[in-house]
Formats: structure tokens, sequence, C-alpha cells
């Protein structure tokens, strides 16, 4: 995929004034306006079951999995500009997302990791997971897809129930503008061959799998959480967060996963990069040393990982000195792994001017798109 | 190289169990005189409980005589694995005997211990640090990982202690992480193998210094140092970048983390090169690190397993890079141990 010719690209919708390069945003969230618009993509006994009244008040319930009594944000979680002037939370109105971010910006196109899913990982019940998963994807499919074509998505399914997840991924994987599944992490580390099905239906439909910090993790008794204990609050553990998409990608290539789905492509999304210059070789030398460990691993683990997996740029690290920069960019074999993500609405969105304008020349075409293009496929472009 | 060498992070073990009864008191001994425990010695040995295999090699008998010119620092790797104990009172007793032993056993001229403290009742390690912390023969504390994190308000009195006796803090995963009950968790869920444990390991070190510098740790004990040893160090630039991002944008939430993080890593956290065999090719990594957080990197050999001897480090580091690490290591004891480096 990656011999794609930038002439093929179309670039209509782009500004003059911006390089002729595509961008692809990796991370951009939408949200539904309001749990009601979700009533027609569910059965009856679901509408019943979710729009039911227990007499409680909570006007936001599944925008977040994180517990927001657990966590309290200091501050807000979206950008005060990205509220839609027609009301509404934001992210919530596809028109104003060209608005604020697809056309100023250039963005070819915006990859979409809907978030109220997140909520589902609290799901006890895996029937109604899928219910709500399925609801909220139709609802994306119709309601972004349809509304542009600069927009893609990532279905998402959950781990309830991974032979239903894999059914939905069949039933959805062909739409236009589905380019990928995001696959929400539970108790389950991502190695686990309870996902088979799904990475099989993934491969199957020609999918990249998608993983992105659901805000779940250190919350509840079976999440997954970082390294150590419970951090005491919002930044301390947003500062460690990241361990749990290192550990996630540990796991996969030492349960074998790509043995067993050499097809599989993994984007990790807001779980950070720069962790790599040290995961990377630990993984190396430690396997060196006791390879028996492990049955399934043919060959030193970093190959899985530069083969596999792709990571999003946000949030950047802002480094000290240009010696400390160049040292971060010059992960051995990072020019094949990072794509670029903006994160739009939320409070940390890196703004795509100053980020692009940071990547090293020699990796530009490769963070700006040629990376996506390659884990998404040439759908990953629509027009 | 000139200077004599401080190793910052050695082993030492019992070969029986049986040679701890000695040093406990009233009835204790009947109390672990089963061979359900005596029997386990093999799993304790087994130092960072990484293998799954059926046998590990017994301890070799530690001489302090052998330690080499300058200063070795013995952490008793049996002691380590208390954190995965339910016995937690049992623990307290288990380690003042170990400790009792490693003072009689392991100290010489170039050779002294860190004493390994109750994870579980933190008065009782403080207590423990106050009794032994002015022998000669104790240079540092070492505290085995829980499920608390160190910067926990929990952890004061034993901070105290070891401040007021001027003892550095080393920390040391024990191998039972993310598998026993009780001990300190890894990142993520369930891992595929004892590999994947051990490739993970630093994540503990990330999180306890992440913990002890949005807690303000460092500003309640501004002389309190702390080594994490045995987790590698590359990890260093990636995480302080990160805390000094969470703090920009979230000061206003924790005034009492007065600077930014990295301010308190450069004056009061240490860490050291063990293993070195994953920080080859320094050229290429070197210039994530600003030279005052190379200045907080120390020498360890992880002696006596898989162990880094001086020649390793200077074959993948550098004769310079290692004169700097045995500098560093005398300014960590300068700064925060009784020792005679």
């Amino acid at each position: 995929m990656s011999d794609t010719k930038m002439s093929e690209v179309n670039m209509t919708n782009k500004p003059e004034a911006r390089a002729r390069i595509p961008i692809i945003d990796c991370d951009v969230h939408p949200l539904i306006s309001d749990i009601n618009v979700l009533a027609p993509y569910f059965t009856q006994e679901w509408r019943d079951f979710f729009f039911g009244s227990i007499k409680q008040q909570s006007e936001n319930g599944f925008v977040y999995a994180r517990a927001r009594d657990r966590y309290p944000h200091p501050n807000t979680t979206y950008q005060l500009d990205a509220l839609p002037p027609a009301g509404g939370p934001a992210g919530s109105d596809p028109a104003f997302t060209i608005e604020k971010l697809i056309e100023p910006y250039g963005i070819t196109t915006a990859l979409l990791l809907p978030q109220e899913h997140y909520g589902v990982v609290r799901f006890a019940n895996s029937k109604a997971a899928a219910a709500f998963e399925n609801a909220n994807n139709e609802y994306l499919i119709d309601h972004w897809l349809g509304h542009d074509k600069r927009y893609a998505l990532a279905i998402t399914v959950s781990d309830h129930d991974p032979h239903q997840a894999a059914q939905d991924i069949r039933r959805l994987g062909d739409k236009p503008g589905v380019v990928g599944v995001q696959v929400l992490i539970n108790k389950n580390m991502l190695g686990s061959s309870v996902f088979d099905p799904i990475y099989a239906a993934a491969c199957d439909m020609d999918l990249a799998i998608v993983s992105h910090q659901n805000g779940g993790e250190g919350c509840y008794s079976y999440a997954q959480a970082p390294a150590g204990g419970a951090p005491r609050f919002y930044g301390e553990r947003h500062a460690v967060l990241p361990q749990i998409g290192a550990a996630n990608v540990l796991d996969m290539v030492m349960s074998g996963t790509f043995e067993r789905f050499p097809k599989l492509r993994v984007v990790m999304v807001e779980w950070g990069f720069s962790w790599l210059a040290s995961l990377l070789p630990r993984m190396d030398y430690l396997w060196e040393k006791n390879r028996s460990a492990t049955p399934f691993v043919k060959r030193r683990p970093s190959e899985y990982v530069v083969e596999h997996f792709k990571f999003a740029t946000q949030p950047l690290d802002e480094a000290a000195r240009a010696s400390e920069f160049q040292a971060m960019f010059g992960i051995p074999d990072l020019d094949k792994m990072l794509l670029f993500s903006s994160d739009y609405p939320h409070y940390d969105t890196d703004n795509p001017d100053v980020i692009l304008a940071k990547i090293p020349d020699s990796m530009k075409e490769a963070v700006y798109w040629r990376n996506a293009h390659d884990a998404f496929g040439p759908r990953i472009f629509r027009q | 190289m000139t200077n004599p060498i401080i190793d910052c992070c050695r082993f030492a073990g019992v070969a029986r169990f049986e040679e701890l009864f000695p040093y406990m008191e009233g009835g204790w001994k009947y109390h672990f005189n089963r061979y359900e425990w005596t029997g386990a010695v093999d799993l304790a040995s087994n130092h960072i409980r990484v293998s799954d295999r059926f046998r590990h090699p017994p301890v070799a008998p530690y001489d302090p005589a052998s330690a080499p010119e300058g200063l070795s620092i013995v952490l008793a790797h049996q002691g380590l694995a208390v954190n995965g104990w339910a016995d937690t009172v049992g623990a307290g007793v288990f380690l003042d005997a170990l400790n009792a032993y490693a003072l009689d056993q392991w100290v010489g001229p170039h050779s002294k211990i860190a004493l390994v403290v109750s994870p579980h009742e933190p008065t009782l390690a403080a207590e423990q640090v106050r009794r032994h912390g002015a022998n000669p023969g104790v240079v540092a504390v070492s505290l085995p990982l829980t499920g608390t994190l160190m910067g926990s308000r929990v952890w004061d009195p034993l901070y105290q202690a070891c401040t007021d006796l001027n003892l550095p803090v080393i920390i040391h995963f024990s191998g039972v992480e993310g598998s026993y009950l009780g001990a300190a968790p890894l990142s993520g869920a369930s891992h595929a193998n004892p590999l994947s444990r051990h490739i993970l390991m630093p994540h503990l070190a990330e999180s306890n210094i992440a913990s002890l510098s949005f807690e303000g740790t460092f500003y309640r004990f501004p002389d309190l140092q702390v080594l994490f040893a045995g987790f590698g160090f590359r990890w260093l630039p990636s995480l302080v970048r990160r805390m000094d991002q969470e703090w920009r944008n979230f000061r206003s939430d924790m005034p009492w983390v007065k600077e930014k993080p990295s301010v308190k890593v450069l004056s009061n956290v240490w860490a050291s090169s063990y293993p070195v065999g994953e920080a080859t090719n320094p050229a290429q990594w070197m210039g994530e690190f600003s030279d005052a957080l190379l200045d907080r990197i120390v020498f360890s050999s992880n002696a006596p397993f898989d162990e880094d001897g001086p020649a390793q480090v200077k074959e993948v580091l550098g004769d310079d890079w290692f004169n700097r690490l045995v500098t560093n290591g005398e300014h960590f004891m300068r700064l925060g141990a009784t020792a005679e480096a």
C-alpha cells in the first residue's frame, strides 16, 4: 500500500496555501448531540432498556468510561471553542468540525474514533454492549460518514462477546468510509486469544485495529491499570497512562498474535510513542536472554512492532533541547510507525499546524499520510 | 578507571531459610519451621521470579571479602519478596532475622547492606530503620513495592527515619509484582508470560517516580534520595517530559507541586545502569538526556545473577561513561548515606 503515489491522491478541498501533502488526522472524536438521536437505532426492547428511567438524574452518563467521581478532570475535557454554536457537546456537529478543524488545517481525512462507546467498558451485559455499540456505529455511519467524504470511521467493538463483535465487523466493515475497528481495552490484554474472532474478522475485511485509551483504565475493579497502584489524581494518572498501551503492544507480540494473524495492523492512538525508545531495545535484549519463555515469538520482538504497529503523535512530547528532539525522533524505524493525530476537540488537542511543522523533513510524508495509508489502505482516501 | 567502584545494587541470599532461625526471637522459628516455607527457598532465590521453569539454581554464598575495592551495596533479594506475602506480620519477623543475618554475614570493608524493611507496616519499617540505621554496616534502606505508591503519606514515617539517619532508599522489584496479590501490580492486566512481566518492570519505577513527584514527597523530605535499581534508565527522558507536561497543563490542580517535576527528579531521584545491554548504541539515544539527567545514573552490577560487570558496562557505554557512573555513585552516597565510599 505504501507505494501509492501522491499524485494518485485526490487533493480537492485542500487549501492552496498548504504544501501538496495529504494530511490524515488519526484521532478526531465525534460525539452524539443527544442520547435520543440513537433511539431509532435500537429495537423497542433496547429502547426500553436504555431510555427507561430509574428516576436518577444523569445527563451524560455514557460519554466517558472514566469515573468522574474518581479522577475528575481539573477543567473541561474539551476545547471551549469546539462547542458548536447551534448547541450540543464539543465534537457533536460534523459541519462545525469541518469548519474548525478540517478546513482551516487542510485535513484530507479525519479518522473518527467515537467515544460514547468508551462507556461500554462498564457494561456487565454483553448483549447490551453489542446493542449500544451497533446503534452508535450505525448512527455515525449515517450522520458523519454520510455528511462528508473527508470523514473515515473506526467502528467500535468490545470483548464482551467477541463472536458477536466479529459478526458486527463483517456486517458493517464494507460500508464506505469504514476503515478500522476500534477495540476497547477492558479486562483482557490485546494479545489474549479472546480477541481472535475480532482479529480474524478485521483481517478478512482488511480493516486495521485501533486502540485508544477509553478512560476506564485504573477506574474499575476489572479494568486495566497503570503499574504500581492507584494514582491519586487526574494529572498523575495521565502521566502514567501510556504504560497500558505499551503493555498491550508487548502482550500482542509475546502472545504470538502476529504469528496467528500475519496481516493484522494495529494503530495505537493517544498512548504516546516516545516510550518505544526504551521498550523496543529492552524487549529484544531480555528476549535474547530468555527465548524459551515464549514459544510464540519467532524473531526479535521489535520486528513485530515495526511491522504491525503504528503510533499516533498526540500528545507530542515537548523536548527541552534540539538534541533531545532529534533523539526522540531517532527511534529506529520510527519513520515506519508514526502517524499524525490531533485529538480534536479535546482539551489537549495538538494544533495540526504546530505539530506538523515540527515533524522532521525526512519523516513528513510518512507522518502526514503514508503510514496511515499503510495501516488503513487506500480507502482512507474516499474521494 | 581511577576511582574505586561503587556498586549500588548487588544481591545476596541464604541457601537455607533454617540459617535464619537463630535470629528469630520467641517461638517464631517454630512458626517458620515447616517444609511449606523452608522448602520455598528456591522460589525466593529466583530473585526476579521471571521464570516458570521447574528448577532454580541455589544461591551461592556471598563472601564480603570478595567485594572489589570501593563499595558494594548488598540487597537481601529474598527479603524483597515479602511484598507478595499474605502474612504481613510474619514478613516483619522474617525481615528482622534476615537483616540481622546480613549484618552478621555480609558486611566487610567494602561491603555494606541495604536494610530491607517491611512494606506492610510503615511504622514498623521506620522502627527497623531507627533500630539499625546507625550501624556502620547499613548504608541504605530498601522498600519492597506493594500496591501503595511511594508518594502516599503512609510512607512518611519511613522517609522521616531515612532522612533522620541520612540513608537513601533503594527500590528493586522482587519479581512477584504483577503476579502475587498484594504486591505492586504491573501495567495492563494478566501478562502473557514471566518474560513480559520482566520487560514491564520499569513501569513500576515510572509510576513511583510520578507518585513521589505529584504527591510532593520531596517537598516534605527535601533530603530524601531514592534510587530505582535494576530498572534500566532509558525510560527516564520520556517520563520526565510527560510529567512536566502534565504539571504545565494542571499545575493549578496541584499547588503543592511548586516546580515542574523534573526539578525534583534531578535532585532526589536516581536510576542505575543494569541492564546495560538494553542501552547499546548510545550515540543514537544519548541526545535525549540532559547532562543533569545523566548525572543521576549510577552503576549497579545485579551480581550474582545476570551480571553486568564493569567490563560489560564499558563495552556498551565506553570508559568515560563508566567513570561518570562511578562519580555519580560517589555523589549518591555522599548525598544520602553515612558510609565511607
